[in-house]
Order: structure tokens, then sequence, then C-alpha cells
């Protein structure tokens, strides 16, 4: 007879297979320079916690908190170990950086891109995750009214910009 | 026509399922949560141990000399630079995506340069792909992934890679294009170029293509001509490349 421990496998190797490949294309879209790494170690994090969160919900949530949360670390490490490190003798890329673009959005992506953090990932999270402002806010730690401001700003200079390429 | 937040909509899918993961995930997920519990328990019962058998008093084993026992515990430790996801080999590339074509492998020649690359084209969610791997000098998968083909630009850009391998400097620009296409070249602001590399294979939707530059030059256009040299299709890759 499966016991609780048993259970609890079944349980995380079903929100698993459910929840990674999304998680790790979330980890990529807010920039994460090796999404898997951010993704794993999410679950890994999260397996240590997850008899305290029974409801699937409140599981994907922590997932998702998590990546968020160790995307911004992992990048405000680099940006800090760059900035210590003097600057590379020919090219400012990563040598291991790899950018997959479609020809049709290549332009938008690119305007995306070079929008500030804050307002590149509310924009990620309120139209690839379908967030509501509120859910954002929580996840950001800053208040609607800012997440609102972002999104506003944000989704501006992609116009101005995209209208400028046009 | 669509607005810019559907078009941003549609941009954030598409770039989203140019990522794949890992299908062995799990069990690096599984390595992760056992060596940490390893690490916890080496954290307790090492020191309890020692302490205990009397071979170095606890102040020491807090202050963690780098040579005592203490120093043991303290390696014991996450660094910041934690073992990083594996990239997906052939075997597991190719059970997620099966083959609609022949395997092939582009390595440049003559005066062409570039990475050496493995290629096949798929199904995907909506319609035909092509999956372009790297390989390194061992011949392991250094990066790339499977990306749908569009009707709408039968010669495209696909990705860039900025460095090749650590021990040569050059960037490699990489993507599909039609029949027609018999040469590509890519042509540097300073006026030089650079010729490329086509790959066709049995069973291939259309022709792969990469074209090596020399690392940190900036790339005007990748221009593709026909068998009579006319210009099928010039690309100028975006300024962040």
């Amino acid at each position: 007879m499966a016991g609780p421990a048993d259970d609890r496998e079944v349980a995380f190797d079903e929100l698993f297979r459910v929840h990674y490949q999304r998680l790790v294309r979330l980890a990529a879209l807010l920039g994460a320079d090796d999404p898997e790494d951010v993704a794993q170690e999410a679950f890994a994090r999260f397996y240590r916690k997850s008899h305290r969160l029974d409801d699937g919900n409140a599981a994907f949530d922590y997932l998702r908190s998590t990546v968020f949360n160790l995307t911004r670390n992992r990048l405000r490490h680099l940006r800090v170990s760059r900035r210590r490190r003097p600057p590379p003798p020919v090219d400012a890329t990563p040598a291991d950086q790899i950018a997959i673009v479609r020809e049709d959005h290549r332009e938008l992506l690119g305007a995306l891109d070079r929008l500030p953090r804050k307002q590149r990932e509310t924009l990620v999270l309120r139209y690839w995750l379908d967030l509501s402002e509120q859910q954002i806010a929580q996840m950001m730690g800053i208040s609607a009214g800012t997440v609102k401001s972002h999104a506003h700003r944000g989704m501006k200079a992609l116009k101005t910009r995209l209208g400028e390429q046009t | 026509m669509k607005t810019v937040e559907e078009q941003l909509r549609d941009a954030l899918r598409s770039r989203a399922e140019t990522f794949t993961s890992d299908p062995a995930a799990i069990v690096h997920v599984r390595r992760r949560v056992r060596r940490r519990r390893r690490r916890i328990a080496i954290g307790v019962i090492v020191p309890a141990a020692i302490a205990a058998a009397g071979i170095v008093p606890a102040a020491t084993l807090m202050k963690g000399t780098g040579e005592s026992g203490g120093g043991t515990v303290t390696a014991a430790r996450p660094t910041p630079e934690a073992p990083r996801g594996n990239r997906p080999t052939l075997e597991e590339e190719l059970k997620r995506h099966p083959p609609t074509s022949e395997i092939g492998v582009l390595t440049p020649s003559g005066r062409a340069s570039g990475a050496r690359l493995r290629a096949w084209f798929t199904d995907l969610e909506h319609g035909p792909g092509a999956c372009i791997q790297q390989l390194d000098r061992s011949g392991a998968v250094s990066g790339g992934g499977c990306n749908p083909i569009s009707r709408k630009y039968p010669t495209t850009l696909l990705w860039w890679r900025a460095q090749v391998d650590a021990e040569k400097p050059v960037s490699a620009y990489v993507g599909y294009a039609d029949d027609r296409v018999a040469s590509v070249t890519a042509e540097l602001a300073d006026g030089r170029r650079y010729p490329g590399s086509l790959l066709r294979a049995k069973g291939y939707l259309c022709q792969i293509w990469q074209v090596g530059t020399p690392m940190g030059k900036t790339v005007r256009s990748i221009v593709f001509k026909d068998e009579r040299g006319a210009v099928v299709r010039r690309i100028r890759p975006p300024r962040s490349m």
C-alpha cells in the first residue's frame, strides 16, 4: 500500500510534468541566462516545502514566484560580476548566449528587450502569463498602481519604437 | 490589423516556444534534493561526531579554519556557481521532435567559417519546424533548438551565437533558406565579405544555412543569391546581434 511519502512523490512528479516547461519558458522570457537551471532550482526548493503546499494553485504560485525571484537574483549577480570584471576585449555579449528569433516578431522583441527591467517584467507577466495587476503587484512586491504605470510606459515605448521603424 | 498588445502576445508565445526543456530534468531535480539532504546531514552529523569524539574543541569548528573539521563543513555549503541544467542530447531531442527528414551535419568548408551544426526537420505544434543543434569539439550539443518554419519568410535568420567556441573568435549566424538560394554571404560594416555554407539533405523542407564572421564585428547584412547571382533576399541582423 502506498504511504504518504509515496503520495507526495507522485504529486510532485505530476506537478513537475505539468508545470516544468512553462516555468523554464518564464525564466527564459524574463532574461535568465540558464532558464533550466532556474526552474530546476525552484522545484528543488519547492520539494522541501511541498508538504505545506497541498493546494495545486498555491504550489504553482510558489514555483512561479521562486522562478521570478531566482531569475532576478541571478541577473543582479551577473550585473555585479560584470561591473567588477574589466570589460571584455571584443564582444560584450556572453559567449554562450544564444538568441532564437522569428522574423515577424524580431523588431517587437528587440524593442521589448531594450525596455527597463521592471517594465519588461511587467509586460511578460501581463501578456505571457496573463496575470492580473494584483497578481503582478504581489509577485514584484510593488503596488497595483505601479504595475499599471510600468505596463502603460512599457507599451507606450514599444508603440513609439515600432512606429519609428515602420 | 493586430494591435501592439496582440502582437506582443504572439511574439512572446513564439519566443517561449523556442525554449525546449531537458526531458531528464526531473532526475536533475531529485539529484539536487538528495545533495541538499546530504549537506544538511553532514552539517548536523559531522560536527556532532567530531565534538563527541573530542577531536577538536567546539569553538574551532564554529570558526572553520579551512583545514580543520569546521573547514570541511564550510566547504560543503552551496556555492554561487551551482551545476547547470544539461543540454538535451541528440537522442533526447529526437524523441521529443521525431525527424521527418534525414539528419544532416553542416560543417563549414573552404573559406567559410562558423559552427558545426546538426539539423533535421520535424512537426511542431502549429506546423513544420527546423531543429538545429550546435555541436562542440567533442560532438556534444552546446546549444540550439527547434523553431517553426514561417511561410511568410521562406528565407530567414533564426539565431546567432556571439562566439562559436571558447578558442575560436568567430560569431555564427544560422537560419533556413528556400530552394532558390545558391549562396549566402555576410557583409560587414567595413565592406568585407564572408562566404557562408548551405546544407540540404533528403526530406528537408528547405536549406539550412550558416555564415561565420570575425567576433565583435558589425554585420551590415546577410545576402542570399540564386545561381545567376541575383539577390533573393537581404537580411539586416538586429543591432543587438
